[in-house]
Order: C-alpha cells, then structure tokens, then sequence
C-alpha cells in the first residue's frame, strides 16, 4: 500500500529504479509479498467460487437441466421392478448407484470441460490471465464450483430417490464413510481429466459432441445401469480400464448390503482396486491438465480471442 | 531504427520516460517475417496510437508488449521490464481492454467490480469507478443486459481498477454510435490528462486517433513508417492539396498542388470573377495513411482498395475511410 503511495507522489522515478528494484526485489519484502499475493488470490477464488455457485442456483435454466439427469435416473429407477438375480436386493437400488457414480463422471468429464471451453472462448481466461493470481483464483473458483455441483447432485438424487422411489441410503457409518471416500477420489479421477480435456478442445459445441458419446458409451458398459457380467469380457475389459466402472462399483458397495456382492464380477467390492484404480486416475489427470492448462493459459489473447469468436459466428455457435 | 522515428515532438523528448521501448522487434511466423524491425518508444502520460492495415503486424506488435506472445527478435521493456518475462507485480501495473471480451456475462456489474478490486494490492473504489465510466445506473445490472457501449466501458473500468500505468486499449470504439464514441473519448482523455495514464491505443479509425492521441505511428508491412503529432503526419504527407472548383462550361474540376493558394489566384484572375464551388482540401492524416500504405505495399496482394484510394486524383475517392477530416473551405 506504502509502495502505492509513493508511486503516484514520485512517479516519474519509478522506472530509473525499476532496475534496481528486480535485484533486491529478494530482499526482506519480496516474499512477504509474495504471500500476501498468493493469499490474496486465494481469497480472490474462494469468494468467485461462492459468486459462480449463486449464478448457477439462479440460472434457471441450466439449474433445470442439472436436474433432469436427477429426473431421468428417478424415471429409470422407477421402471425397474425386478431383484438382483439371487438377492432380494431391488435392481432399481444398483441402477441408482450406478447413477450416482455416473452423474459425478459427467460433472467432471462433461460439464467442467464445457464450461473450460466456454468461459476460454468468452475470454474469461485471458481477463483472469491479465489480471495478477488471477489464473490460481480461476482454479480455485472452479474447484469450489465442481465440489458443490457434484455434492449437489448426489445429495438430491440420492435423497430424492429415498424420499420417492424408495431408493438405497447407506446402512452404517462404515458405509457413508466409504460414500464420502468413493466421492472424493472418484472426482480426483475425473475433475483433472475434464480440466485437460477442456484445455485442447476446439470450440463448446464440438466439445460436446466428442465427449457425450464415449460417455455414454462408458455409462452403458461399465456396469453402472445393469450388471456388468452380462456383457462380453472384451468389453468389460475396456470399461475396467477407466474410471466410471470403478467409482460405480464404489459407490454400490456404499449404498447396498453386502449381500450384492454376489451380482459383482469378482463376488466381492474389490475396494482396494477401486482406490487404486481412481488414484491412477487422478495422478495421470494432474499429470495431462497441469501442462495443458498451462498451455492453453498461455496461448491465450486478444487475437487467439477474436478468430475463434469469428469461426463460431460463422457456425452460428456464437450468438453476439 | 527508421529515420523517421527520430524526429518526435520538438519538447524534450529525450528526458521524457519511456514506458514503453521496442528496438528491432521482429516476428517471423515459418518464412513470413510479419515484424521486420520495429522500433517504438511512448513515453509517460501520452496517448499514442498505432495505426495500420490489417495484416501489418499492429495486433503482433500490441501482443509482443502486452506479454501475450513471444518475439523472435529485438529488445522490449514495457514498464521497465520484459513482458516476455512478466510476473503478476507487473501484470498489475498493466490495464487491457480487448475488443474481443464477452466475458463474464452473468454477472452485475458491480459485483464483477468488486470482485475484480480483490485482486490488485491498491484498487480503485468500485463506486468511484463506476461513476467515472458514467455506469452508475446500471450497478445492478447483468453484464449481458448492457448495451456494446457500456459493456466496453465495463472492460475500461476493469481495464484500470488496478490503477494501472500502462492501458492498451484495443479498437475500443468498434460498433459504437456517435454519442457513445464522444463519451468514451472523453473518459480516455480524463484518464491520460488528470490520472497520468499512459495509453497505446489501435485504432482503424483515423479521426479517433487525431482527436485523441499525443502521437501516431504508422505500422505498414511489419515497420514503423512514419510517427510523430498528427499535425506533423499530415504536414508530412506526399499527397499535395487539391483544388475543386465548376469551371465556366459546368464541368467539375480538380487539380492537386503544393500550392493551392497561387492556383486558386490564379483561376480567380482567368476568370475575373468569383469562382463556382471552389474547394481547398488540405492533406490530412488519411491521405498520410493512406499514401504510407500505398508506397509501402505496392504490388502485395490484398491492399489494391488502399491503393487505389491513394492515387485517387481523378477517381471517387473521398468516402473511403470514412474519417472525413479534410479541412474544407469553400468561396
């Protein structure tokens, strides 16, 4: 603040010293400053992490859209009137695990790649880029946001389908601890692998399109809507390398009784593997999205801006 | 260094800081050399606008200073520092304001004010600030609800928050009707005069850049062609007066010179009497430009409009930029 002062008093000086001003900038005040940056931008990403979450809770629009998924996995649930083959554990219970543990996949691999893109192509990352923590606050922000979004969800499908369809709530402490866990990692496996995907995607309206087909294709295979022994070992092979197959699995040993372990390909919840498998995950996703991100951060600016704003006129993406 | 470079304003140049200085900057994209050597020097609190064709390397040059692109070549320090190796403490002593922004859309604008003041060690007050960009009224208001005029001045008031001492304003007034334009040039002229902001403006508008800025450079084909006050850039045009008059059979006429004055005495004295239509257009910025762009492209694809416009001694020429800044005086 001092330094301020003196700036706007004795502001012809300031460059004549600017040159001596990089070399003993490691003196006494240079960290102390640094801190005090990085806790600003800190404080800076808590609070637009808060500022995003009201935005969403009052855009109607995408707030609905959040919900259908929640609506469509209650309708599903509620068509299935049959049991786990050779339990008296209703099927409906294991498609509204499997639910969950698809609605956390597509916040991280779905919504967070398109909101990356977007907000790239509005050039909120060129204004946070310009401004000084602003790419740390931006990261903040956006962890803050995911978090809720997906807590959010869960919170609502997993309660909506008790209050309605009768649907499956963890039957001990055990099991909402192991819920939490399974949540946590399964968003450390998939939230930086969205933050990568979103940082090489061209445009938000091709990003959707490359992501929500494999998406679907993994929801379908990975056991998430019906066992996953009924399908061909070529494919469950495929599913058991990414993510979703496990944090479903997770997420099942979570909600039902142990009992359901007989429909699991193993007989058993296998939830070291899960741990491992989501950890793998989440190290390789750190890995991809802290050099892409950075990439993308820099590649950014006016130019870059206005030639993709001028490719999505011209596809009618854009609608300034 | 282009020799023309030197001759800046007759004040002291040389003990005026510099905040900005380039020397040989040069940009090669592959085997196309889109910066071949520029040199730039703006100094503390001037407004100084960089002019030139598209494809002359403006946006590169603006990029290469603002930190956003790396130069192949030459020497920058903007602010006393390298932009290539820019860190936030220098970020912050930077204002931008890009035409391309659409950012942040759903928030108010005050909200996105205050926000934005938590970033920068020593920030405007938001209300002050929203006062000065005149936008008061419109406090609570979506960002997506304002109008383009006041969205930019939204990006101006986000521009200097952080009170910055080097404020690049790219093509601000794009799209703006002719009441907005006048108050955003106000705003920016407040700023450089009583705030001491030092302002590069790009700008295809030439009137914009003659009302507002201390200096001009020229940017045609990757160099600094010509730079100095506007006045001096007109002064320094190739292109000679023109004369128009309605000669006694009715035909229009017109006639280029250096001096208009002895023509003029001298169609008065042919026809021994008053002269129909008389019209003396002084050169101005636009015909500096457009004879820069002329003779530093001939025979590149792309600027034949330019080109024409500037030999434009017997053909249509007038509209064509639009800035319509001839100096006219009629009889």
């Amino acid at each position: 603040m001092s330094m301020r002062e003196t700036d706007m008093t004795a502001g012809p000086e300031r460059t004549a010293r600017g040159g001596t001003g990089a070399t003993d900038g490691a003196g006494a005040p240079g960290p102390a400053r640094a801190r005090g940056r990085r806790l600003r931008s800190w404080r800076a990403g808590l609070r637009r992490g808060g500022i995003e979450v009201r935005h969403l809770l009052r855009n109607r629009k995408e707030f609905v859209s959040y919900l259908s998924n929640v609506v469509v996995a209650l309708m599903v649930a509620s068509f299935i009137h049959d049991d786990l083959p050779g339990t008296h554990i209703p099927a409906a219970h294991l498609t509204i695990a499997g639910f969950a543990a698809y609605l956390l996949f597509q916040v991280g691999l779905i919504n967070l790649p398109q909101i990356l893109v977007t907000e790239r192509d509005e050039g909120t990352l060129l204004r946070l880029r310009a401004t000084p923590g602003g790419i740390p606050a931006y990261l903040v922000a956006k962890s803050v946001l995911i978090v809720v979004m997906a807590v959010g969800i869960i919170t609502v499908l997993l309660g909506a389908a008790a209050l309605l369809v009768n649907g499956p709530l963890p039957h001990s402490p055990g099991g909402w601890l192991t819920l939490i866990w399974v949540i946590a990692l399964g968003l450390l496996a998939v939230v930086p692998l969205g933050a990568a995907i979103g940082a090489v995607l061209p445009n938000a309206r091709e990003a959707l399109a490359m992501i929500m087909l494999p998406a679907m294709a993994l929801l379908v295979t990975s056991g998430a809507m019906f066992p996953i022994g009924r399908l061909p070992v070529v494919v469950q092979d495929v599913a058991s390398f990414f993510p979703l197959r496990w944090m479903a699995q997770g997420v099942r040993s979570a909600l039902l009784p142990d009992a359901a372990r007989a429909v699991e390909l193993s007989g058993s919840w296998q939830l070291p593997t899960v741990a491992l498998v989501l950890a793998g995950w989440a190290v390789a996703g750190f890995l991809l999205a802290v050099p892409l991100l950075r990439r993308a951060a820099r590649r950014e600016s006016g130019s870059r801006l206005t030639e993709r704003q001028g490719k999505a006129r011209m596809s009618g993406a854009l609608t300034t | 260094m282009t020799g023309t470079m030197t001759s800046t304003p007759t004040t002291a140049a040389g003990s005026r800081q510099s905040v900005v200085s380039a020397r040989d900057v040069r940009m090669s994209y592959g085997s196309t050399e889109v910066l071949q050597g520029v040199d730039l020097d703006i100094h503390r609190g001037e407004i100084f606008a960089l002019l030139g064709p598209n494809g002359a390397g403006k946006t590169t040059t603006v990029e290469i200073l603002e930190g956003f692109r790396q130069r192949s070549a030459g020497e920058v320090r903007v602010l006393g520092k390298d932009p290539a190796h820019a860190d936030d403490a220098w970020r912050g002593r930077i204002g931008l304001v890009l035409q391309s922004w659409r950012d942040h859309r759903r928030w108010q604008v005050a909200e996105l004010l205050q926000h934005f003041a938590t970033y920068y060690p020593d920030p405007r007050d938001p209300e002050e600030l929203l006062e000065l960009v005149g936008l008061t009224h419109r406090a609570r208001h979506r960002v997506d609800q304002l109008s383009g005029g006041q969205r930019r001045r939204v990006d101006v008031a986000l521009g200097i928050i952080g009170r910055p001492e080097l404020l690049f304003l790219d093509e601000p007034t794009t799209g703006f009707d002719p009441e907005a334009r006048r108050e955003f040039h106000d705003l920016v002229e407040r700023l450089a005069r009583d705030e001491g902001v030092t302002i590069l403006l790009t700008t295809h508008d030439l009137a914009e850049a003659e009302r507002l800025a201390d200096r001009i450079a020229m940017l045609v084909n990757g160099r600094i062609r010509i730079c100095g006050t506007p006045a001096e850039l007109a002064r320094r045009a190739a292109a000679q007066a023109e004369v128009r008059w309605t000669a006694p059979d009715g035909a229009p006429r017109r006639e280029r010179t250096a001096d208009p004055s002895r023509l003029v005495w001298e169609l008065h004295r042919e026809t021994d009497g008053p002269i129909a239509d008389l019209e003396v257009r002084r050169p101005t910025l636009e015909d500096t430009y457009l004879h820069m762009v002329h003779e530093h492209t001939a025979g590149t694809a792309g600027t034949t409009d330019a080109r024409d416009a500037a030999d434009a001694g017997t053909a249509d020429d007038t509209a064509l930029v639009g800035a319509g800044t001839g100096e006219e005086r009629s009889a």
